[in-house]
């Protein structure tokens, strides 16, 4: 059993030293060893800089070979990484170095404003700079012992957007890490001809199964850069030509592949199973890519927040065997334990719809520095009282099907995914609520149609001074200061007066029906408008 | 309007990136993080319906599409009736 994630390299790294480890498509691979040696590399500068074990070190890097060397890097101190958003607004960036107590940066030459925020923050913060494939640009400098972190130290802190308009910072253990990753590669096999793809950006936690299954395999880890993982025809072609084993990303990602780079004429005879998280696949869309597949291809959706990591899993039934109009989530995973409970927290009967609980070994530590936050997610293991355990509450609203597998009905609160990304509402209205002139703001998420298929968008009512020209410019300004560019609603209204329920809450039920209808249909107060509706520079 | 303003302006105005009117020819729009594949797609979208041209799935590429320089390129070789090039 190994003592934590960094058991898992140093034994690859002793195991299969002159296997390829990591590279981007095309260019030579960094070895097992050659891994090792230039994280040892970046954790001695770190450790000379007192980076300590139980400190945070902060990753603003590009998807490539260092970002990776950066993440053991970090891990070798004993530390846990902290990965940021390279697209964050710089303040967004340094509230999250502040609010992890970051000790030490690695960045990318070409970073930017954000590094700058973050040094602001942190006065006096080291930050090493890597750079160039394998060698990472660090001076060789003699390694002295490095701490050996255990099951109980962090390993990573990822944060997620916050309802309250901070973004928490959810801890995950190495022990929570490796439950995990050693399930992953029991149930998918890994071994060491797998060739993994790495296509999630490390803030998202789905990078962790290929990052660290593959270590654990001693297979070789394919990264996609940004670049590459936006074009659906780069990604394709890097699908082929690295003869990837194991495909792990976005729905998202998967369907623009499908739809325009040709999937079925590729030749993918190396393609053994493909998974995909984050969102929900629209079951039509599923069955064309099984079809674009080759016959055995093994897919599985795999299901669990940030929080939980992956705690169910389904895998799809071949190709022209099942019909179901939604893909389920599945069963739990062999690590977790879910139970659907009711708002009193009551185990529904079979077959109800109610919030998914889970307890397993993947479960994050908390919330960093909000205790509240953490004590809000967990409740005491009523099923097991005699363990003293805890139960993470999910948020996500499921039924348990007669086949045994959970179906997906959406969410108890304000949270919805926008591009695979989770964002929380309130983090929006909040940002909206802190520029000058907005009175009451609401935002509502909505299903349109468009160029790429049907996405999620978001359209933001607020009320107070406008809708004169350049006010929805703006609050766009202020928004793209304060919030990533994929919460920035598609649309602002501008109301004179929120409808309300009942009770007095926001009528959030109307104000999607008026975001369903275009502008000009609904009631809201004419905004600066052109002809296609939502832009709003035209008329400045 | 020459092609480079008109996708300025697109840039600015539709998909809202902040410095599009001032950003350097060659930044790498997506390698950057300026816009996002969904994005992209809207460009694609955009430079049919605005210069005519008809873009072929397998023109979607870095090599056409990385960088508004690389997209005025494409887009007159497009006009001109070349082929600039495909996945296949």
């Amino acid at each position: 059993m190994p003592a934590s994630l960094v058991s898992l390299l140093l034994r690859s790294a002793a195991d299969h030293p002159g296997r390829p480890a990591v590279g981007l498509p095309g260019e030579e691979p960094l070895t097992y060893s050659g891994l090792e040696r230039a994280s040892a590399g970046v954790a001695a500068w770190l450790a000379e800089r007192g980076v300590r074990r139980g400190d945070r070190v902060g990753l603003l890097l590009p998807k490539s070979v260092e970002a990776v060397v950066g993440v053991w890097g970090a891990l070798r101190t004993g530390a846990a990484y902290v990965p940021i958003d390279r697209a964050s607004p710089p303040q967004r960036a340094a509230l999250i170095a502040s609010n992890c107590g970051m000790s030490a940066l690695l960045a990318s030459t070409e970073a930017s404003a954000a590094v700058e925020a973050i040094r602001a923050a942190r006065p006096g913060l080291p930050v090493l700079l890597l750079h160039g494939a394998g060698a990472t640009g660090v001076p060789p400098s003699p390694v002295g012992p490095l701490p050996s972190p255990n099951v109980r130290d962090l390993a990573y802190v990822l944060y997620t957007s916050g309802s309250t308009g901070v973004p928490k910072g959810v801890m995950v253990s190495h022990g929570a890490a490796l439950s995990f990753v050693e399930w992953a590669a029991a149930r998918f096999e890994l071994r060491p001809a797998d060739v993994l793809s790495s296509h999630a950006p490390l803030h998202f936690d789905l990078s962790t199964f290929d990052l660290f299954g593959a270590t654990l395999a001693g297979a070789r880890l394919v990264v996609l850069d940004e670049e590459t993982v936006r074009f659906p025809m780069a990604s394709a072609e890097a699908l082929e030509t690295e003869r990837i084993s194991v495909w792990y990303s976005v729905p998202g990602a998967l369907r623009r592949m499908v739809r325009t780079a040709r999937l079925s004429d590729r030749k993918l005879p190396a393609l053994r199973t493909v998974l995909f998280a984050g969102e929900v696949y629209p079951a039509d869309e599923l069955r064309a890519l099984q079809l674009a597949l080759p016959p055995d291809t093994a897919l599985y959706n795999l299901y669990g927040p940030t929080e939980t990591n992956v705690c169910t899993y389904w895998r799809v039934p071949p190709a022209g065997t099942w019909t179901s109009p939604a893909v389920p989530i599945g069963i739990d995973c062999e690590n977790c334990e879910g139970v659907v409970v009711d708002p009193e927290l009551r185990p529904v009967p079979e077959g109800e719809a109610g919030e998914l609980l889970v307890r397993g070994g993947t479960l994050m530590e908390g919330y960093w520095g909000d205790a509240e936050a953490t004590a809000r997610s967990f409740v005491a293991d009523f099923l097991h009282p005699h363990l003293s355990d805890r139960l993470y509450r999910t948020g996500d609203i499921v039924r348990r099907q007669p086949d045994g597998t959970y179906a997906f009905h959406g969410r108890v609160d304000h949270m919805v995914k926008v591009r695979g990304y989770r964002v929380e509402l309130g983090e929006v209205e909040s940002a909206l609520l802190r520029a000058p002139g907005v009175a009451e703001a609401a935002v509502v998420a909505v299903e349109r149609d468009g160029p790429g298929g049907r996405e999620t968008e978001l359209v933001a009512f607020v009320s107070g001074e406008g809708p004169d020209p350049g006010r929805e410019r703006d609050l766009r300004r202020h928004l793209a200061a304060h919030v990533l560019k994929y919460m920035v609603p598609a649309e602002i209204r501008f109301l004179r007066e929120f409808p309300a329920t009942s009770s007095g809450k926001v009528d959030r039920q109307t104000l999607k029906a008026l975001a369903s209808c275009p502008e000009s249909a609904s009631s809201a107060a004419p905004a600066s408008q052109t002809p296609s509706g939502r832009s709003p520079g035209e008329t400045t | 309007m020459n092609v480079l303003d008109s996708l300025r302006r697109f840039l600015a105005n539709e998909l809202r990136v902040a410095d599009a009117a001032t950003m350097d020819p060659d930044l790498a729009l997506v390698q950057s993080g300026a816009i996002d594949s969904i994005e992209l797609m809207q460009v694609v979208a955009f430079l049919e319906k605005e210069f005519g041209i008809e873009v072929d799935d397998t023109e979607i590429l870095p090599k056409n599409l990385r960088s508004l320089s690389r997209i005025v390129a494409f887009v007159e070789a497009k006009r001109a009736g070349a082929s600039p090039g495909s996945a296949t």
